[in-house]
């Protein structure tokens, strides 16, 4: 099967900063989140796949083409640029069909498959009014639908839950969810990350134009086993116990923070959960939080910046 | 009892060509533009200089067949501007004019009208339909970035400009070659037969022509304008600019060469200050009514150039939609 993505070592310069840094990717059909901070490339390695630039170093392909101004490629991709692309003047029904009709629908098809579009995106009610009297959210659903509007088999978007209320984002999640569902594969860009992950479990995180890691979040959990993550842990003995886990040496430093809390580093994290359950089970210590954000996509994030910036 | 899929499912009917993308695009911002109701009143006085010109060509016509009422027809053709160019035409006396020399005057005079038509009310109504419908053309997809949508979609920056022109062409052809054309019909409506076809066969043609030399240039520069701010009303305010400031910086040097030679002389190359004489010169010569090219030249160079520059701009601004 083609891939939907096949970087080879694409590197983006702007003048003399870096947008995108030798990334080398190849993507099968599915569904992936790109995830990384503002400023970390997301957009331009978007516009790279999109065609909107062309790579300085490298080549990109995207489903077997080459994408800058391949109009084969183009009518199989639905785009959703993080920036607005709207008119203010026109309704959401002449705007998406408009577009459809770039796409090569005649104007009755496009008509109807925008109608359909904004349907799907719960704009149906308004869609006869102006862009110019919409809600942002409104304005992101109607950004949605003519990305959908003409069954791209591949869909980009860039920040697709900015400005929508939590029913919306629930809502455009679940639409996201259903398109995966029917086979079609989607490239969804956000720092958003507790909604990639009601989406996707496939992801690739980016940083300073650097793709840092890629795969699921099992993979990345696997591949942080020996990294070193911080724990808080909350009892009314903190300095006994962070003597104790030192002599145990179930962790590498331990520190107090106040209140009772000992702020441990470990690389034995599994080791040291039973620990603290055993102790506790055992009446040794009174532990009332334990906290850690090992089970949280924004956890391995940070672990993996960390790395990224030598901290770890 | 089968399952049957109700999401979504991929088109697999027809799709037009990529070329008619532009027509897309083209007729999109015709749709647009027209709601101007300033846009829609100047395309409809575009018509009434068309009505003013048939006059006198009726009145050429009957003369042909009435030739005491050509007097009156030079009466009323002094009344127009530049009719220097076809003095020697005036001149002719009809009634004792051969078929070839009447036909030879009714193609002078005919082209002279054509000319009157493009070089003063429709080049006039031009700079004011362009600065209504050309400015918003483009800084609007500046200004929304909308470029990035354009171009997800499978249209290439060339076709994505030549449908912006599309909107420009049919509104400078509606001003110009469509009232142009009427005028010509009305002459074939109102001679004796058919057969001026023959005899005028060349006009239609030099009307093409002469509204390409006043399309392409003036479209391009004014989506150019449009194209380098996200603000459409500075691109009107540029638009406007040049053709002001080239009418009055034409106009004083003129004026200062006749005060310190003591009389008005040929303009010659100042002609190339003013953008609206320089299209006047190539015009006259598109008509047949100029044979000098020591002006003619220059000009046609210096609107190709222009032309060649703005596109070049165009597509520069265009391309670069991560700049815009």
């Amino acid at each position: 099967m083609t891939s939907i993505v096949e970087l080879n070592n694409v590197t983006r310069l702007y003048g003399t900063v870096i947008g995108v840094n030798d990334i080398s990717l190849t993507l099968p059909p599915g569904a992936y989140g790109l995830l990384g901070p503002n400023g970390a490339g997301k957009t331009t390695l978007l516009n790279l796949m999109t065609g909107q630039l062309s790579p300085t170093i490298g080549s990109v392909r995207m489903l077997g083409h080459t994408p800058r101004n391949n109009a084969k490629f183009l009518s199989h991709i639905g785009y959703l640029p993080g920036n607005e692309g709207l008119y203010s003047n026109v309704s959401a029904i002449d705007w998406v069909s408009y577009l459809a009709e770039l796409q090569g629908y005649g104007r009755h098809e496009a008509l109807d498959i925008a109608e359909e579009a904004l349907k799907r995106v719960g704009m149906t009610q308004h869609m006869h009014r102006n862009i110019a009297d919409y809600s942002r959210g409104m304005r992101q659903r109607t950004r949605l639908a003519q990305a959908i509007a003409h069954r791209p088999q591949l869909l980009i978007l860039d920040e697709p839950f900015n400005g929508l209320d939590p029913i919306a984002r629930h809502q455009i999640a679940e639409l996201l969810r259903s398109w995966i569902a029917e086979g079609h594969s989607l490239i969804l860009a956000s720092h958003v990350l507790h909604e990639i992950e009601s989406i996707t479990r496939s992801f690739l995180l980016i940083c300073g134009g650097r793709l840092l890691a890629s795969g699921s979040t099992d993979d990345i959990h696997e591949l942080l086993v020996d990294v070193p993550s911080e724990m808080r842990i909350k009892t009314d003995t903190p300095h006994r116990l962070a003597a104790v886990l030192l002599e145990e040496e179930l962790v590498d430093s331990a520190g107090l923070d106040g209140d009772g809390i000992v702020v441990a580093a470990t690389r034995t994290a599994l080791k040291l959960y039973q620990f603290i359950t055993d102790s506790v089970a055992a009446g040794r210590f009174e532990v009332t939080e334990v906290r850690s954000a090992d089970d949280s996509l924004q956890e391995v994030f940070d672990s993996l910046m960390k790395i990224h910036r030598g901290e770890l | 009892m089968p399952i049957h899929s109700a999401g979504y499912r991929a088109w697999d009917g027809r799709r037009v060509p990529g070329t008619a993308r532009l027509v897309v695009i083209a007729t999109t911002g015709i749709r647009r533009a027209w709601k101007s109701a300033w846009l829609r009143r100047m395309i409809f006085f575009a018509v009434l200089p068309t009505v003013f010109l048939a006059i006198p060509l009726f009145m050429f016509e009957q003369a042909v067949r009435a030739p005491g009422l050509w007097h009156d027809v030079v009466d009323v053709m002094g009344s127009l501007p530049q009719t220097q160019a076809i003095a020697t035409t005036l001149n002719v006396d009809l009634a004792t004019a051969t078929p070839a020399e009447i036909q030879g005057t009714r193609h002078q005079i005919w082209s002279y009208l054509l000319f009157v038509l493009f070089r003063y009310p429709q080049a006039m109504l031009m700079v004011l339909v362009i600065g209504i419908a050309a400015p918003p053309l483009i800084s609007n997809d500046v200004r929304s970035r909308a470029f990035m949508i354009y171009f997800s979609r499978p249209i290439t920056r060339l076709e994505y400009i030549l449908g912006k022109m599309g909107t420009m062409v049919f509104f400078l052809g509606m001003i110009t070659t469509m009232p142009a054309m009427v005028l010509y019909f009305v002459g074939v409506l109102v001679s004796p037969s058919f057969s001026i076809i023959a005899a005028t066969w060349d006009l239609p043609l030099r009307i093409v022509a002469a509204s390409a030399m006043l399309i392409l240039p003036t479209s391009s520069v004014a989506l150019m304008f449009s194209s380098m701010t996200s603000e459409s009303r500075y691109a009107g305010f540029a638009w406007y600019a040049i053709w002001i400031l080239g009418f009055v910086m034409f106009s004083v040097v003129m004026t200062l060469t006749a005060i310190s030679v003591g009389s008005l002389q040929e303009p010659g190359l100042k002609t190339l200050l003013s953008p609206y004489h320089t299209l006047g010169i190539v015009q006259e010569w598109v008509f047949g009514l100029a044979t000098d090219e020591s002006v003619f030249v220059p000009a046609a160079v210096l609107l190709t150039f222009i032309t060649v520059a703005s596109l070049g701009i165009l597509y520069h601004r265009v391309s670069s939609p991560m700049r815009a």
